[in-house]
């Protein structure tokens, strides 16, 4: 049977009507930030963790059947992650740091644990962005929003990749170091 | 390039953020390597760093270090042209006559027995005109076996989309070479990928916008690695129904909703060797040769990917002209990468 389509585009949804769907996008999207971080701290490029960040939504949602919901989402990802993580590292040719598998293993272990506190470190964070100064936020801008390389800003800032790199490394410092009191401090920010 | 350092922590941190930053070479990768194995401070530090490189590009993309955030959410909001309905008043009546002379050379088509292939020939003709529609994409069997409501797939099927996300997808179309597919993705992001006719195109969520010059570079993704998307390359597929398919006329169920009387096509595949679906249905208009429906049965499934879907007409309204350029669903700041000529997701 032909079934009646809406004929205004305002009113199509994209996505299925799976409630589980729904449900998955949800706590996919809530936990993103901590897979995004796990995964660069495995493969230490950007751009392949955000392929990877895809990769893993597609494979969670293929055992999201067996997803025990007593459990906490991020966790139960972190185990998928690894190995897509471990994957992606056996298929490179070369890898700008070659580790060895307990290396890489301790490095996970330390990265799981910090990604199941990722919510408290991400506010944080967003508390300590306060204090970079206008020149650190327009590096940082550059470097994250535009995706420009060191060597591009410096060219377009007519400065050195020095200059742009030291400032690169300040505001990470700076921000690292806040988050680090934040964190401690026994009141939140 | 170092910013040079003696202390051995303040070095280590200077190594970290040059990797990070894609500013290490090898010795200095294989430096950081020796460090990471031989202690649980420097992992903790690299953990640390890496970690905050990752929320700064989420935070960018949140518009974390934009100056004014309110501006920089409005001007992301204001910066593709709204979507106008174009009226066409001028050529109504030179549409309507060709409208109508299509519908009389099918008419004729249509009463003479054995004339589904020119039927058909009709379908492309109206394909070919620069007329805009759209079609929402169901998927009816997301492939072999269900666990948990969701489909068992491949484990080695690689980050392509499971099937149940394309169900829901828009598909516009312009002619036979214009396109734009929106799907939403299992992280919740939208993917959209077009064709202007000349570039193809491809954005996934907030990400760069990647460019081809072959057509359909982008399609390859959309079920599960098929090289080839029937939908997406529908004047082909149509053509090759003409060429490979046993074709008969059945009669589609009547729809109170449709005020049309749709006509049925059906094509089974003559030769597994063609590949391509085992049935494809087609519901069209014999006035217009417009396609209501078009269902696509026994897609190949080498790589995942639904086994039977349908395109469901949903709109003939006229798009905004630049709908099909990819300027038209990004801000203009978007960055823009050309992609070598290799089909890919």
């Amino acid at each position: 049977m032909l079934k009646t389509v809406p004929t205004t585009e305002s009113n199509t949804r994209l996505g299925g009507d799976n409630p589980s769907q729904l449900e998955f996008t949800r706590l996919f999207v809530a936990s993103q930030a901590a897979f995004q971080g796990f995964l660069l701290t495995l493969v230490h490029d950007r751009h392949a963790a955000d392929d990877l960040v895809q990769e893993l939504a597609c494979r969670l949602w293929l055992k999201f059947g067996d997803y025990e919901r007593s459990r906490p989402f991020v966790a139960w990802g972190l185990g998928f992650a690894r190995l897509l993580a471990f994957e992606w590292r056996r298929l490179q040719a070369r890898l700008p740091v070659p580790l060895d598998e307990p290396t890489l293993q301790a490095l996970a272990d330390v990265a799981a644990e910090r990604s199941l506190a990722s919510d408290d470190r991400h506010e944080a964070l967003g508390h300590c962005l306060q204090y970079l100064t206008d020149h650190q936020r327009q590096v940082l801008e550059a470097r994250y929003y535009r995706d420009q390389a060191v060597a591009d800003i410096a060219r377009q800032a007519q400065r050195t990749e020095m200059a742009v790199y030291k400032v690169l490394k300040r505001a990470h410092q700076m921000l690292l170091d806040c988050m680090r009191k934040t964190l401690a401090s026994p009141t939140p920010p | 390039m170092k910013d040079s350092a003696t202390d051995p922590s303040a070095e280590l941190e200077d190594l970290i953020l040059r990797v990070l930053h894609g500013l290490a070479d090898e010795p200095e990768g294989a430096a950081l390597a020796t460090h990471l194995a031989a202690s649980s401070e420097a992992r903790e530090l690299f953990t640390d760093h890496a970690m905050l490189h990752g929320f700064l590009a989420t935070e960018a993309q949140a518009g974390g270090f934009a100056e004014d955030r309110e501006a920089f959410f409005a001007a992301l909001e204001t910066a593709p042209p709204p979507l106008k309905i174009v009226r066409r008043h001028r050529w109504w009546w030179l549409s309507a006559a060709a409208a109508m002379v299509v519908g009389l050379v099918c008419l004729t088509f249509l009463l003479l027995p054995n004339n589904a292939a020119a039927a058909l020939d009709q379908v492309i003709a109206a394909l070919d005109r620069s007329v805009d529609c759209s079609y929402v994409i169901r998927v009816l069997d997301p492939g072999a076996g269900r666990q948990g409501g969701n489909p068992v797939e491949k484990p080695d099927r690689g980050r392509f989309p499971p099937a149940a996300f394309l169900d829901g997808a828009r598909l516009y179309l312009r002619g036979s070479s214009q396109y734009v597919l929106k799907q939403a993705l299992p992280d919740g992001v939208t993917r959209t990928l077009g064709s202007d006719g000349q570039t193809s195109w491809c954005i996934r969520g907030d990400g760069p916008v990647r460019t081809s010059t072959d057509p359909y570079h982008f399609g390859a993704g959309v079920l599960a690695g098929q090289q080839k998307t029937p939908f997406l390359e529908l004047r082909t597929q149509l053509e090759d129904l003409r060429r490979f398919y046993q074709l008969e006329w059945f009669t589609p169920p009547t729809d109170p909703a449709t005020p049309v009387r749709l006509k049925g096509l059906r094509g089974s595949r003559h030769s597994a060797a063609q590949g391509g679906p085992k049935e494809i249905e087609l519901w069209f208009d014999p006035a217009t040769g417009q396609i209501h429906r078009m269902l696509l049965n026994g897609l190949p499934r080498g790589a995942g990917g639904p086994a039977s879907i349908a395109l469901e007409l949903a709109s003939t309204a006229p798009l905004p002209q630049d709908f099909f350029h990819h300027q038209a669903h990004h801000e203009p700041s978007r960055r823009v990468e050309a992609e070598t000529t290799t089909r890919s997701r």
